[in-house]
């Protein structure tokens, strides 16, 4: 089931956050450019949770291997983007191939746990190798002529980058969109939903959960590649788990349910604490007070809005008509 | 029925323990392929244990399952259920969101079947009106005639139904039993887990009685029935409910 006004809603959500980015100065633009590289980190986790049935509490470890792919390829292939985003893509992939070989036959809540420790795990073993991570001072994106098919592109915070970002972030949600209403999409759902029951239809659940999660590593890795090319860094807390735990919080916000609410939800918090910083260094206080008013009043994140509207409009019909 | 057709479907001695608790213990029994058996027996019996062994859902600690000849013991679903063996669940399991149609679709795993053929077998089951419509808007007996429908879509060699009247009112029910009759009577190997006595007395040729994880007798229903033995075990175990 193909959910048009969900991808209506994101790519105007993107495409506002662009030409924002035209008129705001050099910072806020930087700051756009990563919230864009952090939405792909979202959709992973929906992607992962929603459709593979993992809640992936190490989707930023998948995030960082990204980041670090591009890192340690870009004097080998002298700039190339193209060539840099393909390999943190197959290296988020491969990292989310070893996760779930390991996770996936755990329960949901055996699961959650198994991929925190993969991720504190991952987070000690970047630490301790310091030459190939940098540790907690991380390793600069080294200086080349960056090109991507030929045109050149500055790495770093810039509308560039922004532009590159949310070109393949608008790619990637189209392309959902398009596989959703596939038969394939409905095999996924049918694996999400019931996998006993997909599996006596013949379907091999086990290796459906973890293509998904694949491909969801896949993509985390593909936004962890531009934000070393935004960044021009990465440092070892790009793979902790409180960057995880925030892919967790803004895919919540923007609905655990819809991968097209990602984008809304690193965009809310992001900016929210972005724009309070500058009043007050309690931020971390403040987006926990907001996080617990939308669990409340909020569970199904801001896409879920609009099936609570839609029951409200229906319930008032019902009672006009009565 | 013919007495000299081949077993479809069988397991032999099959066992199950979870820890020291043996929930199945040498079990056997077999079904032709024109045959449909009723599996009945008292709460504990064994009954969902023995349903989750033929579906692959658990290995049995001991024994076989058979199906068509070929050994399926350490078999998962889904290779079950590409060999011919299909299945329906006690409680309808179909998918939010999803329409009659889509779910036939994703019955048919992408296999050549003649859509007419598919829209053939709604009509026959009374659901092709509804084929666009989202299987949560469909009364329970709908949803699971179309349980069956997708069992039945592929032609399987063996089919397991798990309690394919539960929840039913007395016409589903009635709807049913006549679909059972119309439908699979003779034409392939079933085996149905059933609680309701009329429903096994007008659809099965065989009935095997668990009781304690065991086969307690086996005979037609006619005569399982009237056993003292099977009164005393599942009737008077069904009154005491």
């Amino acid at each position: 089931m193909r959910d048009t006004v969900g991808l209506i809603v994101s790519l105007s959500i993107l495409l506002a956050t662009c030409l924002l980015a035209t008129l705001i100065g050099e910072f806020w633009t930087g700051v756009l450019a990563r919230c864009v590289t952090w939405m792909f980190l979202a959709i992973s986790f929906t992607l992962a949770y929603s459709y593979a049935n993992i809640p992936s509490v190490a989707q930023a470890t998948v995030f960082g291997a990204g980041a670090y792919a591009v890192i340690w390829a870009a004097p080998a292939i002298a700039g190339n983007i193209a060539l840099m985003l393909l390999a943190s893509m197959i290296a988020g992939g491969a990292v989310a191939l070893v996760f779930g070989l390991l996770v996936l036959r755990m329960s949901h809540s055996g699961a959650a746990i198994g991929t925190i420790i993969l991720a504190v795990a991952f987070s000690m073993l970047g630490n301790a190798a310091i030459g190939l991570t940098g540790g907690t001072d991380g390793l600069p994106l080294a200086s080349e002529a960056f090109h991507l098919f030929g045109i050149p592109i500055t790495a770093g915070p810039n509308i560039g980058m922004l532009l590159l970002g949310a070109v393949l972030l608008a790619i990637l949600l189209a392309g959902f969109w398009y596989i959703s209403g596939r038969r394939i999409w409905r095999i996924v759902r049918a694996v999400q939903q019931n996998a006993l029951r997909a599996q006596v239809l013949g379907y091999n659940a086990v290796a459906y959960r973890i293509a998904i999660y694949v491909i969801s590593g896949c993509i985390a890795g593909l936004g962890g590649g531009l934000y070393a090319l935004v960044s021009r860094h990465v440092a070892i807390e790009t793979i902790g788990l409180s960057m995880s735990l925030k892919s967790i919080l803004w895919a919540a916000v923007g609905g655990i349910s819809s991968i097209y609410g990602g984008p809304i939800g690193v965009l809310a918090i992001q900016l929210a604490s972005e724009v309070l910083l500058r009043w007050t260094v309690r931020v971390d206080l403040i987006i926990g007070l907001m996080l617990v008013a939308v669990a409340l009043w909020l569970p199904q994140g801001v896409m879920g809005l609009r099936t609570r509207n839609a029951n409200w409009i229906s319930t008032i019909k019902q009672w006009r008509r009565t | 029925m013919s007495g000299t057709s081949h077993p479809v479907f069988s397991v032999e001695g099959v066992s199950k323990s979870f820890g020291v608790f043996n929930a199945l213990t040498d079990v056997s029994l077999s079904v032709r392929h024109d045959e449909i058996r009723a599996i009945i027996g008292p709460n504990g019996a064994g009954k969902t244990t023995f349903v989750n062994i033929v579906s692959g859902v658990y290995r049995p600690s001991k024994g076989r399952v058979i199906l068509d000849g070929a050994d399926i013991t350490g078999l998962p679903p889904q290779k079950r259920a590409r060999l011919g063996l299909a299945r329906t669940f006690q409680i309808a399991s179909l998918f939010r969101g999803m329409t009659i149609a889509e779910h036939m679709e994703l019955a048919v795993r992408g296999r050549d079947t003649d859509r007419h053929e598919r829209t053939e077998l709604l009509d026959r089951m009374g659901l092709s009106a509804f084929a666009d419509r989202d299987v949560q808007t469909l009364s329970h007996g709908d949803q699971r005639i179309l349980e069956m429908a997708m069992a039945m879509v592929l032609k399987p060699k063996f089919l397991l139904l798990d309690e394919p009247t539960a929840g039913m009112s007395v016409a589903e029910t009635d709807r049913m039993i006549r679909l059972i009759g119309d439908r699979l009577r003779g034409k392939v190997g079933v085996i149905i887990v059933e609680h309701d006595m009329s429903v096994v007395t007008q659809t099965s040729d065989q009935v095997t009685v668990l009781a304690a994880g065991a086969v307690a007798t086996s005979g037609t229903p006619d005569i399982v029935l009237r056993d003292p033995l099977v009164k005393e075990l599942y009737l008077g175990s069904a009154a005491g409910h």
